[in-house]
């Protein structure tokens, strides 16, 4: 009896303490869907309303578009606002769960914000050029590897993609203060991988091809010194 | 014209070698750079051309050369015109000035011809005429084929017109002519021939333009010539030159690299003169003189399985690049290519002008930088010269001839659907 005394008494005062957050907790849950529900909301106006004012052939005109597209974002303007709209709605609405649970907490994340925000903007910053870098330069490298009949082109091109892709997160995080040394063990262990994996492709499992492939490269480059096709 | 004379590239003492020339009815530009091997026999074909044909014309020989290493400047300077004794019957009655002078501004082709240009302009010549410092097969005979249409027919620009192998001068042949012919509505031949009589007028008209800190300073300047020559509306023809052989080439330049200069300007003029072209349908042949005959050609080796190799790894590699600027249509119909036997690989005429068109129009939008786009153009142009090495193999030059009217009329005929695009903005 004792015993059953023991575990009840922390139970009941658990389900007392239950009871009295389950309305906080209840009103935080509404605020989280009310806040999907006016984020998705939100994103679906500001989409409607740019396209019915024809956003996107303005935004066209003077080659925002176009730029967009060249460092390798592809979305329309109007989606991308659409989405932006949206995303500050859900940190809006995070905030304001926050506060239902603790006033304190929710001034010392708002104050921890502002403060962040200037680091926040240069690690976006970074984030978005190296992504137009990255891009711009796996194209370079898949525009020349496959005019030069290397085969693999996309990997090749995807792999320098990655890897440019996880240096630029790197950055973006080291300006966030956080996450530094994860980003670059993981760029340390893609490009020693990469180098392994070759080696080991090359150099143990693939000999034949290996040798097939040298064998094909030199044979083609020796039938290519034989064209003496003029093209102009 | 005032304008053209006050701001001059020209360097001083070449200045003053030309103010004591004087005046000049004929002058005939080299531009060169590294061709030590080849110029001093193009300088003595120019020298006996310009003896035998216009011996009583006062003339100037300009060698305008990019900064030589391998003493270009010295062979030009060194050629006898003496030694044109052994193969003409009457000499000289005018003395031949020889100007050698290194260029300046954007090192290039483009920036020799301005000199050249200038330099025309200033003696008041009437006729001039560029050719290549690296021919082999230039004869005397060249230079009164492309002055004598100007100085005695009025004609403002002769563009050349050669026998060549079936095989030789693809890009003109699939896109460059193709092109010209169906969107300026004229039918030469040879629009980047790279050997070309002009008017002094016409001299002076291209030294006014304001472009020579562009690309046409450095490579397009052969396809501006022509072009530009077409929207001043001067009188154009082209003249019957024979074989045209180069030295032999750069074995190390990169064909990419060549596309993407001579689309790229090429691109450009269409850019500019959209309002000239949009409304012309159809095409006009050019007057032409010389007399046409057979030249006996060497053959040509060519590894169509590396070029359709090439072509199938293209088609499948830059699937996500072509889908962003490419009408799915013309998509499909490369993708359905690949598989073919290289032996027997045919690319329809329809899918080469689509794919073309596509590349003007991603360029006229900037869907991706110039020189992304138009390097991803090589694997296909390599599976159109397959088809047409296929294509060709059992034909003469006139069966070749044949066909490549019928390409152009393809060109000709979809135009409609380009000027469509071009203006609505629809891919």
């Amino acid at each position: 009896m004792i015993a059953l005394m023991s575990i009840w008494d922390p139970l009941r005062r658990f389900l007392e303490r239950g009871v009295e957050l389950l309305p906080v907790l209840l009103a935080v849950l509404i605020v989280l869907v009310g806040g999907l529900l006016l984020a998705w909301l939100v994103d679906l106006v500001v989409r409607s309303i740019l396209r019915a004012i024809g956003f996107d052939r303005i935004a066209g005109r003077p080659g925002v578009v176009d730029n967009m597209r060249r460092a390798g974002f592809w979305q329309t303007p109007s989606v991308m606002l659409g989405q932006v709209a949206r995303w500050i709605v859900l940190v809006l609405t995070l905030v304001g769960a926050l506060s239902i649970l603790s006033s304190e907490a929710t001034d010392a994340v708002i104050g921890s914000m502002v403060n962040y925000l200037p680091r926040l903007a240069a690690a976006l910053l970074i984030f978005v050029v190296g992504w137009a870098v990255s891009t711009f330069v796996a194209r370079s490298v898949l525009l020349w590897a496959v005019n030069a009949r290397v085969r693999g082109a996309r990997w090749l091109s995807g792999g320098v993609q990655l890897l440019l892709g996880v240096f630029f997160a790197a950055l973006a995080l080291d300006n966030l203060g956080f996450g530094r040394d994860i980003a670059l063990v993981v760029l340390a262990i893609l490009l020693g991988g990469f180098v392994l994996a070759a080696a080991l492709a090359f150099g143990l499992a693939g000999q034949d091809l290996a040798r097939q492939s040298l064998e094909t490269m030199t044979r083609e480059s020796r039938d290519e010194d034989r064209d003496t096709l003029s093209h102009l | 014209m005032a304008a053209a004379r006050e701001t001059t590239i020209l360097r001083e003492e070449t200045r003053h070698q030309i103010e004591s020339i004087g005046q000049a009815d004929i002058l005939v530009g080299i531009p060169s750079f590294n061709n030590a091997r080849t110029v001093g026999h193009v300088v003595h074909a120019v020298t006996a051309g310009l003896a035998k044909y216009f011996p009583d014309r006062r003339a100037v020989l300009v060698n305008s050369d990019g900064g030589s290493k391998d003493g270009t400047p010295d062979v030009v300077a060194g050629s006898e015109f003496d030694s044109t004794r052994t193969i003409l019957v009457s000499h000289r009655v005018r003395t031949l000035h020889k100007v050698i002078t290194a260029y300046q501004g954007l090192p290039g082709k483009g920036s020799a011809f301005r000199t050249v240009f200038e330099i025309a302009h200033r003696v008041g010549a009437r006729a001039c005429a560029v050719v290549d410092s690296d021919l082999r097969s230039i004869t005397p005979e060249w230079i009164e084929l492309l002055l004598a249409p100007i100085m005695h027919e009025d004609y403002d620009y002769v563009c050349p017109l050669y026998s060549r192998h079936k095989y030789d001068g693809t890009i003109t042949n699939s896109i460059v002519y193709p092109l010209v012919r169906s969107m300026y509505g004229r039918q030469i031949r040879q629009p980047i021939g790279g050997d070309f009589g002009f008017s002094g007028r016409l001299a002076s008209h291209y030294l006014q333009q304001d472009v020579w800190d562009s690309d046409v300073a450095r490579f397009g300047i052969d396809i501006w010539m022509t072009t530009t020559a077409l929207m001043g509306g001067f009188r154009v023809c082209q003249s019957y030159l024979g074989a045209k052989i180069h030295d032999a080439k750069d074995p190390g330049a990169d064909l990419s690299a060549m596309l993407v200069q001579v689309t790229g300007s090429l691109f450009q003029q269409l850019e500019a003169h959209e309002a000239f072209w949009r409304d012309i349908r159809g095409s006009e042949p050019v007057p032409e003189f010389g007399f046409k005959y057979e030249v006996g050609l060497e053959p040509i080796p060519v590894n169509t399985m590396r070029m359709v190799h090439t072509f199938e790894q293209g088609v499948k590699d830059f699937e996500p690049l072509y889908r962003e600027f490419m009408r799915p249509t013309t998509q499909q119909a490369l993708a359905s290519l690949a598989g073919q036997p290289p032996e027997s690989f045919q690319m329809p005429v329809d899918a080469w002008v689509h794919t073309v068109f596509d590349y003007v129009l991603a360029y006229h939008r900037r869907r991706l930088p110039a020189e992304h786009l138009l390097k991803s153009l090589t694997p296909l142009y390599l599976g159109r010269t397959a088809s047409w090495v296929n294509q060709a193999r059992d034909c003469g030059s006139r069966e070749v001839e044949t066909e490549l009217d019928a390409l152009c009329e393809r060109f000709e005929v979809l135009k409609p659907e380009l000027v469509e695009l071009w203006r609505t903005g629809r891919s």
